[in-house]
């Protein structure tokens, strides 16, 4: 049985108290488990996304190492080393905040960094069609690495809220909920016990007086 | 209000502070840069533009302009009095939106009450254009 509250008088007073605070205890319970569960299905679709999300872009990425790897094979080291200097490129990322239920996970958004061959700024004559290949599965890459960064985050914030949670329920599930019950238990056991007390003491009050008046009679 | 009923209403208020403040039309929303609303807890909940147009051509077909009124983000009321793990949707247009993205057709209704399943498929579809609230349980 779990521990009672100290210092509680053992008063109606008291119980009806104790009532209501565990109808309150258990209505929060309630609506924090429920916060629980959409957490922790959050929570999944977001861990799903990372799998999905990390396996794309390991692929786009693979491609695009293949690409370069081929591309360096055919036209040399340094001179995809010298286009890479001359084909610069901004992105501009706009990072903001989406709150699930309390949990600020970021959004990321991004302009299409997808470029046209002319766009690159290198020459077409003299480089090998494997650096186009390789430039654009990098480009591709580059979005999905993104999505990557934002669904990793969202995950690692869920999780901290759902370990939040469910110690939240789990103290109102074995301590607190419990430890009312056995309080309102201990006062209502009290309170009869007063009860019997005070029959009893009445019992022999009656008793005495009943004594008393008999011998008074006699006399 | 008691110690006890205060604590309670402490928790629900800490439980629905990402809600927004105001909710903002569709419209006034797909006319903004940068789609956001602010939350009760001040801070900002940006809505995607993709989930915003995939609204806009659900309602728009069948309510025309006044789709363009319709409040943002939609709602999924976490009721306990449903049962566990069950959810309420509350308005017409609402409802349609569901029914579209879950591929049901129902009757037109008020109200529908959604469960697990359904609820993640709404929010899979629409990941920042709805939000949960949560709700006491009246018994």
């Amino acid at each position: 049985m779990a521990e009672i509250i100290e210092g509680i008088s053992p008063t109606r007073m008291e119980l009806l108290k104790l009532g209501r605070r565990i109808k309150l205890a258990e209505k929060g319970h309630k609506l924090l488990k429920e916060k629980r569960d959409a957490l922790v299905s959050e929570f999944l679709d977001v861990v799903q996304r990372v799998h999905e999300s990390r396996d794309s872009t390991n692929e786009k990425l693979a491609e695009a190492f293949k690409d370069l790897i081929m591309a360096q094979a055919v036209m040399g080291s340094d001179a995809v080393w010298q286009i890479s200097q001359v084909t610069g490129q901004e992105i501009k990322i706009d990072v903001d905040t989406m709150n699930i239920m309390g949990v600020k996970v970021p959004m990321i958004t991004t302009e299409d960094v997808k470029r046209s061959m002319i766009d690159r700024g290198y020459g077409f004559a003299d480089t090998s069609s494997k650096i186009d290949d390789a430039a654009r599965n990098f480009e591709e890459a580059i979005g999905e690495v993104i999505k990557l960064a934002e669904v990793q985050q969202s995950v690692e914030s869920l999780a901290s809220e759902v370990i939040k949670t469910k110690r939240r329920v789990n103290a109102l599930e074995y301590i607190v909920i419990p430890r009312l019950k056995a309080t309102a238990i201990h006062i209502r056991m009290r309170l009869a016990e007063m009860e019997r007390e005070n029959f009893t003491r009445l019992k022999k009050i009656k008793a005495a007086i009943e004594a008393g008046e008999e011998g008074a009679e006699a006399a | 209000m008691d110690p006890e009923s205060r604590v309670f209403a402490k928790l629900v208020r800490s439980l629905n502070d990402h809600l927004p403040v105001e909710r903002k039309a569709l419209g006034e929303l797909l006319r903004e840069e940068k789609p956001r609303v602010v939350c009760r807890d001040g801070s900002t909940h940006r809505i995607r533009k993709e989930e915003l147009e995939a609204i806009e051509r659900i309602v728009g077909s069948r309510w025309g302009k006044e789709a363009e009124r319709l409040k943002l983000p939609i709602l999924i009321e976490m009721a306990p009095d449903y049962g566990r793990s069950a959810a309420r949707i509350r308005g017409r247009v609402y409802c349609d939106i569901l029914q579209a993205i879950l591929g049901e057709d129902r009757k037109t209704t008020d109200e529908m009450v959604i469960f697990r399943p359904d609820i993640r498929r709404l929010r899979r579809e629409l990941p920042s254009a709805t939000q949960y609230a949560f709700l006491i349980s009246t018994s």
